[in-house]
C-alpha cells in the first residue's frame, strides 16, 4: 500500500512539474506570435504608405513630362515664357524624382506622410504648374491673334479709305468696332503672363486659386474681345466683296 | 448673147462675194475669241475693271468683287486668326481643369 501511495505521489509531482514547465513555454510561444504579427502589420503599413506616396509622385512626374511636351509644342509661346516654363518643369521633375527616392528609404509611416505633404505643397503640379503652362500659352496665343488682327485692320482700313466717302456707314462702324475690340483684348491680357509666372507654390491652396482666378477671367475676356474683332473683320470683308 | 449672160451672172457673183466676205469675218472673230485665255475679259470696259481689281484696289466705282493679292492676304490672315482662336479655346479648357490628388 505504501509503495502504491509513493508511486501516486511521484506521478502527481511529475505531472505538476511537467505542467509547470510546459505552460510557460506555451505562453511564451503565444506572445512571440503576437509580437511577430504586430511587427508584420507595421511593416505592411509602411510598405503600403510608401507605395501610395510613390504612386502619387509618379502621377505628378507623368503630368510634368506631358507639360514639358506641351511647352515644346506650343507654337505661340514667347521664347522667354518657354524658357521660364521649361526651367520650372525641369526643376520640379528633378525635385520630385529625389523625393521619390527619399520615400523609398523612409522607415516610418509618419515620415512618408511628411514627404507627401512636401510633394503637394512645394510643387503644386496640378493646382499651379499645369495652369501656368496652359494659361501662358493662352495669353501668348491671344497676343499673336491680336498681332494678326491688327494686320487685318490695317489692310481693311487701307481698302476702305479708297472707297468713295471712305466706305458706307456700316463699313466704317465695323472697322471702328474691330479696332475697339482689339484694344480691349490687349488691355485684358497685357502683363498677365508675368503675374502668372510669379505665383509661387505653397501650403495655402486657396491663396493659389485666388491668384489664378482673375487671370483666367482676363484670358476669357480677351478671347471674347478677339472673337468680336474677328467677326467684325469678317463682316467688313464680306461687305467689301459685294 | 454675151451681154445677156453677163447680166445674168453679175447678181449671182455679187451674192457669192457677200457670203464669202461674211464667212471670212465670222472666222476671224471666232479665232480671236478662241485665242484668249478662259475667263479673260473681252471688252475694253471689262479690261479696265479687271486692271483696277488686279491692282488690289477694287476701290473704283462699280468695281467687281476683289480677288487681288491684298484680298487674299486678308483672307489668309483671317484663317490664321481662326486657327489661333481655336488653339486658345483648347489652352483655356486645359487651364481650367479641376486639380486632382490634393493639388
Amino acid at each position: 500500500m505504501k509503495t502504491l501511495t509513493r508511486f501516486g505521489v511521484a506521478t502527481a509531482a511529475t505531472a505538476v512539474l511537467a505542467a509547470g514547465v510546459a505552460l510557460p513555454a506555451q505562453a511564451q510561444t503565444a506572445f512571440g506570435a503576437a509580437a511577430t504579427t504586430s511587427k508584420t502589420t507595421a511593416a505592411a503599413g509602411l510598405d503600403a504608405a510608401k507605395a501610395l506616396a510613390t504612386s502619387r509622385i509618379d502621377g505628378r512626374l507623368e503630368t510634368l513630362h506631358a507639360l514639358q511636351l506641351a511647352v515644346a509644342n506650343a507654337s505661340h509661346l514667347t521664347s522667354n515664357d518657354r524658357s521660364t516654363l521649361s526651367s520650372l518643369i525641369s526643376s520640379d521633375i528633378s525635385g520630385l524624382t529625389s523625393l521619390r527616392g527619399k520615400v523609398g528609404s523612409e522607415t516610418t509611416v509618419s515620415a512618408v506622410r511628411a514627404d507627401e505633404t512636401t510633394m503637394v505643397d512645394q510643387y503644386r503640379v496640378y493646382l499651379l504648374v499645369g495652369p501656368k503652362v496652359h494659361l501662358a500659352d493662352a495669353f501668348d496665343t491671344e497676343a499673336a491673334a491680336e498681332s494678326t488682327l491688327q494686320k487685318v485692320y490695317d489692310k481693311l482700313a487701307a481698302r476702305l479709305a479708297k472707297q468713295p466717302g471712305g466706305g458706307t456707314a456700316t463699313e466704317k462702324s465695323q472697322l471702328a468696332d474691330l479696332q475697339t475690340q482689339l484694344q480691349n483684348a490687349q488691355q485684358a491680357e497685357s502683363g498677365k503672363v508675368a503675374t502668372l509666372l510669379a505665383i509661387e507654390p505653397g501650403a495655402d491652396a486657396n491663396a493659389i486659386h485666388d491668384a489664378l482666378s482673375p487671370l483666367v477671367t482676363a484670358a476669357k475676356t480677351a478671347r471674347a474681345d478677339l472673337r468680336k474683332a474677328r467677326d467684325d473683320a469678317k463682316a467688313l470683308r464680306g461687305e467689301l466683296k459685294k | 448673147m454675151r451681154r445677156a449672160t453677163g447680166n445674168a451672172v453679175a447678181p449671182v457673183m455679187a451674192v457669192l462675194c457677200a457670203v464669202a466676205l461674211a464667212g471670212v469675218l465670222t472666222g476671224c472673230r471666232a479665232q480671236a475669241s478662241a485665242s484668249q485665255p478662259a475667263g479673260s475679259v473681252t471688252s475694253p470696259a471689262d479690261a479696265t475693271a479687271a486692271a483696277v481689281s488686279g491692282a488690289g484696289g477694287g476701290a473704283g466705282a462699280g468695281a467687281p468683287a476683289a480677288t487681288g493679292p491684298a484680298d487674299a492676304g486678308v483672307d489668309s490672315d483671317l484663317n490664321s486668326v481662326d486657327g489661333q482662336l481655336s488653339g486658345l479655346d483648347s489652352a483655356l479648357a486645359q487651364a481650367t481643369q479641376s486639380p486632382s490628388d490634393g493639388g
